[in-house]
């Protein structure tokens, strides 16, 4: 008996170590123009790279970042998840019942035009100013893209299958378990990636508003203070999360969809 | 047809509940519904045209400019390897970063004024424009390219022909998109950074704690963006409807 | 087995409504099916081909269950149908394998649907395996097969559940050519061991005839059937007899009956074979 000469460790090891490193490797050239650029181009706005990543060092070494990071995480991973929660069921709904889909669709479209920018001072109006504001803010920015990923993903899976596993008798939780759910699979993650980068943007966005908590609140303290430095340290801690967060949504799609191409 | 019903449905008992909200709460920073509309002619006033015009025109300058670029960096990158080995990697980079922590360091480096914010707005809005531009090149199917290539069409026919034509609701995406992100980009930076235009509009309500006036506003703006998104996308919808039939 | 009866089709219809160009009548439909009635035996083999447009996969598709008859109605071994059954099996054109499972699991699929338990269902998998020539591929993913290979796992899935009767929708008409003759000969192989009747819509002529007891000749707009032929071949069969001098007989008569839809004068018929509507009773293999 041959094993499949495509493996879930094949998928892993392609996607999670190759494709970043041709990330890195621009990032790296990046880095190395900066700090050239830097060193040429003598302007408070524009530290070296080795200031910079010596600033983000500092911050985590004296223990100042620490707590900060925490909040601005926690409360990421709180809305994040609800937002994946409302985008599932929302999506999943929408692309069963024709009835559900005409109830929400205006207003998912709706909240897909408006820029998400506009409700952080509408929700934290709402909220106050508090970490559910801000669970709130993020949920705005990451729900609704998930939720028309997730309607597409359902929709779009394959017809033909479908007809196959009616053919050969399946109820309709079979058919949900065994063709509908591993079939969308492969797009519901590809929206769960996307609400992963606008989750970070509705974290900073909305810590920005409220400029007493977390990473944005940082920032905006080293901003006033025309601390270039210390702007650029935060610029790379965020990217970097940004980066981190995405990079472990994918690995899970990965070791998910690993059969897809 | 009744199913048009439906979304009202969904959307006035919103209206209810979060109108018994606000009233049971009698809190002036929570406003409801009817504050809301009913704040809308206070705010109507010789001030708000003036900002409406300020903060659209520096969108708009940066806008531009993103589009510009962005449609013919992405329409290069989709179709030149070369090209899309170079960029591509920064480009997705900027896709995911939060382009408003660098929103600081470009009023530093520019000042307090007008053409940083365009800058800005260019920064948010040229990798939302390019990447669907790059995407619509791609999703040109390669047989148009061999058939006209095989009736001896050189590159620039090749452009003008099959590949600019067939990119097109691709293009559109990216425009509409890159609105979206420029619309966000002013309106963080007015509102946190440097208060102009609508930005200080909305400051100005907020630090006198007139919530109603606030929401008033943000749904003027929000009614700005649906009419130029919605028709940005009907717009799309029309060539792409023409493309399958 | 006692209670097996065969497929019956009774005066089945089924009306389309067309956009634009394509309807026939005024009020924008046109009949995929008019009125076409049918008997297939408890084991033969029967075809049905005809143009394009001319119903034959819709007509398919109500044997399946998968489609409704607009009048008229299905009846499988005295049942009428309702929907799929496990009495009945079908094979795609395209082989509609799922992507994210391997061959094996994937023959087994009907029989998970059905409850069977793990063991028992890979094990009659793997049977199945051998069966349709796949042995050393139980582990591959779908995309790593060849067409030909994926319409194998097709069939395999099909007879695994071991139905009454085969269902197939073109099953080889997305293979070339080469591929395709290797598929018949493993159905002619496979088919002679076994004890099932088969409905096989084509629209190969050859195929049709090497492959079948019966051909059914259906035409198009509305799809009704113009002839049911009768093939006078033994069985076991091979391509050698498309040598022969008597297939290339039966073949003109077919192509006649296929031509004869526009009109267009036949040539002098030869074989006795060819039979007018009403259809031929049954025929059980000996």
């Amino acid at each position: 008996m041959t094993r499949s000469a495509f493996s879930r460790a094949d998928a892993l090891r392609l996607y999670l170590v190759e494709g970043p490193l041709a990330t890195v490797l621009a990032v790296g050239a990046l880095v190395v123009v900066w700090e050239i650029g830097a060193t040429i181009i003598d302007q408070p706005w524009l530290p070296k790279f080795s200031a910079a990543l010596a600033r983000a060092i500092e911050l985590f070494a004296s223990g100042e970042i620490q707590p900060i990071l925490a909040t601005s995480v926690s409360n990421l991973v709180v809305g994040y998840t609800l937002s994946v929660a409302i985008g599932l069921a929302l999506g999943a709904g929408m692309a069963m019942s024709s009835k559900v889909q005409y109830a929400f669709r205006a207003y998912v479209d709706a909240l897909l035009f408006i820029p998400p920018v506009l409700y952080a001072p509408l929700v934290l109006a709402f909220l106050g100013f508090s970490d559910v504001a801000l669970i709130g803010v993020i949920v705005m920015f990451s729900a609704f893209v998930i939720t028309a990923s997730v309607q597409t993903a359902v929709t779009a899976v394959d017809h033909e299958l479908q007809e196959m596993a009616d053919a050969f008798g399946a109820g309709r939780i079979q058919m949900m378990r065994e063709v509908v759910l591993p079939g969308a699979m492969p797009q519901i993650f590809a929206g769960l990636r996307l609400g992963m980068g606008r989750a970070v943007k509705g974290m900073i966005i909305g810590e920005l508003f409220v400029t007493v908590v977390g990473l944005g609140a940082l920032e905006r303290r080293f901003a006033s203070a025309f601390d270039a430095v210390g702007v650029w340290a935060i610029t790379m801690i965020v990217i970097s999360l940004a980066i981190l967060l995405i990079w472990l949504v994918q690995a899970v799609d990965r070791a998910v969809n690993w059969w897809a191409a | 047809m009744w199913q048009l019903l439906l979304p009202f449905a969904v959307g006035i008992p919103l209206l209810l509940g979060w109108e018994l909200y606000a009233r049971g709460l009698n809190n002036p920073f929570v406003p409801g519904p009817t504050d809301v509309v009913a704040a809308l002619p206070n705010v109507l006033g010789g001030e708000l045209v003036g900002a409406f015009v300020t903060t659209n025109v520096a969108m708009l300058r940066g806008y531009a400019v993103a589009a510009v670029l962005g449609i013919l960096l992405g329409l290069v990158m989709g179709r030149y390897r070369l090209a899309d080995a170079i960029t591509g990697p920064y480009l997705d980079l900027a896709m995911v970063t939060p382009m408003i922590v660098l929103m600081p360091i470009v009023l530093m480096a520019l000042g307090l004024n007008a053409m940083a914010l365009s800058v800005v707005v260019f920064l948010f809005a040229l990798p939302y424009i390019a990447v669907p531009c790059r995407a619509g090149v791609r999703a040109v199917p390669a047989e148009s390219v061999d058939m006209a290539r095989s009736f001896g069409a050189g590159e620039l026919q090749l452009w003008r022909e099959v590949l600019l034509p067939g990119s097109l609701p691709a293009v559109l995406t990216g425009l509409r998109l890159g609105f979206g992100m420029a619309v966000t980009g002013i309106i963080a930076t007015e509102l946190t950074l440097l208060a102009v235009g609508l930005g200080r509009v909305i400051v100005g309500y907020q630090s006198r704690f007139q919530t109603d006036n606030t929401f008033a506003v943000t749904l003027l703006i929000m009614l700005e963006c649906i009419v130029v998104m919605g028709g940005l996308r009907l717009f799309e919808l029309r060539q792409q409807y023409r493309r399958l039939s | 087995m006692t209670d097996r009866s065969g497929i019956s089709v009774r005066e089945v219809c089924k009306i389309f409504r067309r956009r634009s160009s394509g309807a026939d009548q005024a009020d924008g439909t046109f009949r995929a099916v008019d009125g076409v009635s049918l008997e297939i035996g408890v084991r033969e083999f029967v075809s049905v081909i005809g143009p394009s447009g001319c119903g034959k996969t819709t007509l398919l598709r109500m044997i399946a269950g998968l489609t409704k008859p607009d009048s008229g109605s299905v009846h499988v071994d005295g049942q009428e149908v309702r929907g799929p059954g496990p009495e009945r099996a079908m094979v795609f054109q395209h082989a509609s394998l799922l992507p994210w499972v391997n061959v094996l699991n994937n023959i087994a699929f009907g029989l998970k649907l059905r409850g069977v338990d793990r063991k028992s269902r890979l094990e009659r998998a793997q049977q199945a395996v051998a069966l349709v020539g796949l042995d050393g591929f139980e582990h591959a993913l779908p995309r790593e097969l060849s067409g030909g290979m994926q319409q194998r796992v097709g069939l395999a899935r099909a007879l695994v559940v071991d139905p009454m009767y085969l269902l197939m929708d073109e099953p080889f008409g997305s293979l070339d050519e080469i591929t395709r003759r290797e598929m018949q000969a493993e159905l002619l192989k496979i088919w002679s061991k076994q004890e099932k009747g088969a409905v096989f819509v084509t629209h190969s002529v050859d195929e049709a005839i090497i492959l079948s007891d019966r051909i059914i000749v259906m035409s198009s707009r509305p799809g009704r059937v113009v002839a049911d032929m009768r093939m006078p071949f033994t069985s076991p069969r091979s391509h050698a007899l498309e040598q022969t001098r008597e297939f290339a007989a039966v073949r003109a008569d077919v192509w006649k009956m296929l031509g004869g839809q526009s009109g267009e004068s036949a040539g002098a018929g030869t074989v006795d074979a060819v039979e007018p509507i009403p259809p031929s009773p049954p025929v059980d293999a000996a």
